[in-house]
């Protein structure tokens, strides 16, 4: 397949395999499973030996509300944003990964503005920008650095795909599904930077909770 | 790296002001027979509009039919090698596991799955060169891409659209990979994805689909035989048959 691309983990209690998100496909089981839909027969050769990792559809956005939802994803395009603007200009990158970085931290700021305005629309508070804080040495080593990214891009997909069904407004939610995408080219791309051939190795793509989008995110700085 | 401005839309903009029955009425305008269109995304013995999520799901499941195809013959051509073998090869792997999840999922919901087979002829030339594979493969998957951000909001059970989602976040991981391998720097190019209308879809696709000849509405002359790029070429017994 892709060979073994180690994956050292910068975020305390969270690592990402590819192990890991192969087994996507028994989430999405399972999801329907507890929507009383089944189908999960058609999973098991994705989910191999798991048949139960135990996630729930549609955990904990339910009731924050459109606002808060887009007060978190902003605070999280920010935390990115501001990363790949650092990791530019700290010169470490090669031209072609310069070049993909400078173009993902325009897209990030462009979310941001994007949900800043739709914030503003909603008559709600635009967050103030949090303090981030990076791990130590993240911008002068280009593969810590891009294992990083490897990182907060999935939780941005993951955190969009989780909270799209508890979005009220059905216009907020085709601006979320439009971020989406572009998160998933994201992390596309920082695999390609990462020299994974077949970047595209992932069938299903992982929802993630309210709490787990909350623990990778807070300890940068992110506030909720 | 110099910032680069992006004009960035507003929500209105994204979400185009669709409701479900502007995204399926129009069937007619994009260059086949409604008659005909209908009968490809919605199977024989249940032509009129399942309703719910199902037609959503059928409608997907259709493009998920025409690229798992697509691929199939793309890797048989024999002219893919390295990097676009690797993406084109994970490309066939992932929509197979949509497809599959489809079938599973319509049925489980009471809906009958859209048609299965023989439905899409391919010219000759999108399989004579890498380089012409990856630039189809890119259609198709900016149009994947399109149709079920269009559809997303028009999904109405969360689960539904949960799993939307994550099959839709993946055809854009295919549209990143395919454009690195067609050497695009930088491969990921978008701040924002477009969603597509339903008749902007059945354009894109329409080229591809085999036109079967349906009691209602018959074809016109041509024979599908004649200009199939690939090995299944039936045609009226798959929908009679479904």
């Amino acid at each position: 397949m892709n060979g073994d691309v180690s994956r050292v983990s910068t975020i305390e209690d969270r690592e990402y395999s590819r192990r890991k998100f192969l087994k996507t496909a028994a989430w999405v089981g399972a999801a329907l499973s507890a929507a009383g839909i089944g189908g999960t027969q058609v999973f098991t050769r994705y989910a191999e030996a798991q048949p139960t990792l135990g996630f729930v559809a549609f955990p904990t956005y339910q009731g924050l509300g459109d606002a808060a939802i887009l007060q978190f994803a902003y605070q999280l395009e920010l935390l990115e944003g501001r990363f790949y603007q650092f990791g530019v200009e700290a010169g470490i990158l090669d031209d072609f990964a310069a070049t993909q970085i400078a173009a993902i931290r325009d897209h990030e700021f462009a979310h941001a503005d994007f949900i800043a305005q739709t914030l503003a629309g909603l008559g709600a508070a635009v967050p103030p920008e949090p303090t981030f804080v990076y791990p130590e040495g993240v911008f002068s080593d280009p593969v810590a650095f891009l294992e990083l990214a490897a990182t907060f891009e999935p939780v941005g997909i993951g955190a969009y795909q989780g909270s799209a069904g508890a979005l009220q407004s059905k216009e907020i939610l085709a601006g979320a599904g439009s971020i989406l995408g572009v998160e998933c080219d994201h992390r596309t791309a920082i695999d390609i930077l990462r020299g994974i051939s077949g970047p595209n190795f992932i069938p299903f793509q992982r929802s993630f909770t309210f709490g787990e989008a909350v623990a990778a995110t807070t300890p940068f700085g992110v506030v909720v | 790296m110099e910032k680069k401005v992006i004009n960035v839309p507003d929500a209105e903009q994204l979400a185009r002001p669709w409701t479900r029955r502007d995204f399926f009425k129009t069937l007619a305008a994009a260059g086949i027979s409604a008659a005909v269109a209908s009968a490809v995304l919605f199977p024989r013995d249940a032509q009129t509009q399942q309703g719910g999520d199902i037609d959503i799901f059928n409608f997907t499941l259709t493009l998920e039919l025409l690229e798992v195809d697509f691929y199939t013959r793309a890797l048989g051509s024999g002219v893919l090698f390295g990097e676009g073998l690797a993406v084109i090869t994970n490309n066939l792997n992932n929509e197979s596991a949509h497809r599959d999840f489809l079938l599973g999922a319509i049925p489980a919901q009471g809906g009958v799955p859209a048609p299965l087979a023989d439905q899409f002829v391919f010219p000759p030339e999108v399989f004579s060169s890498q380089d012409a594979i990856l630039q189809q493969s890119l259609v198709f998957e900016n149009t994947g891409v399109g149709a079920l951000l269009g559809a997303g909001p028009l999904i109405s059970d969360p689960s539904n659209l949960e799993a939307a989602l994550s099959l839709y976040g993946t055809e854009n991981d295919h549209v990143t990979a395919v454009k690195n391998a067609l050497g695009f720097v930088p491969p990921a190019n978008e701040a924002f994805k477009t969603p597509l209308t339903m008749d902007e879809v059945l354009a894109r696709i329409a080229p591809f689909l085999v036109s079967a000849p349906l009691p209602s509405a018959p074809p016109p002359s041509a024979a599908p035989a004649e200009s199939t790029g690939g090995t299944s070429t039936s045609t009226g017994n798959t929908l009679a048959s479904a």
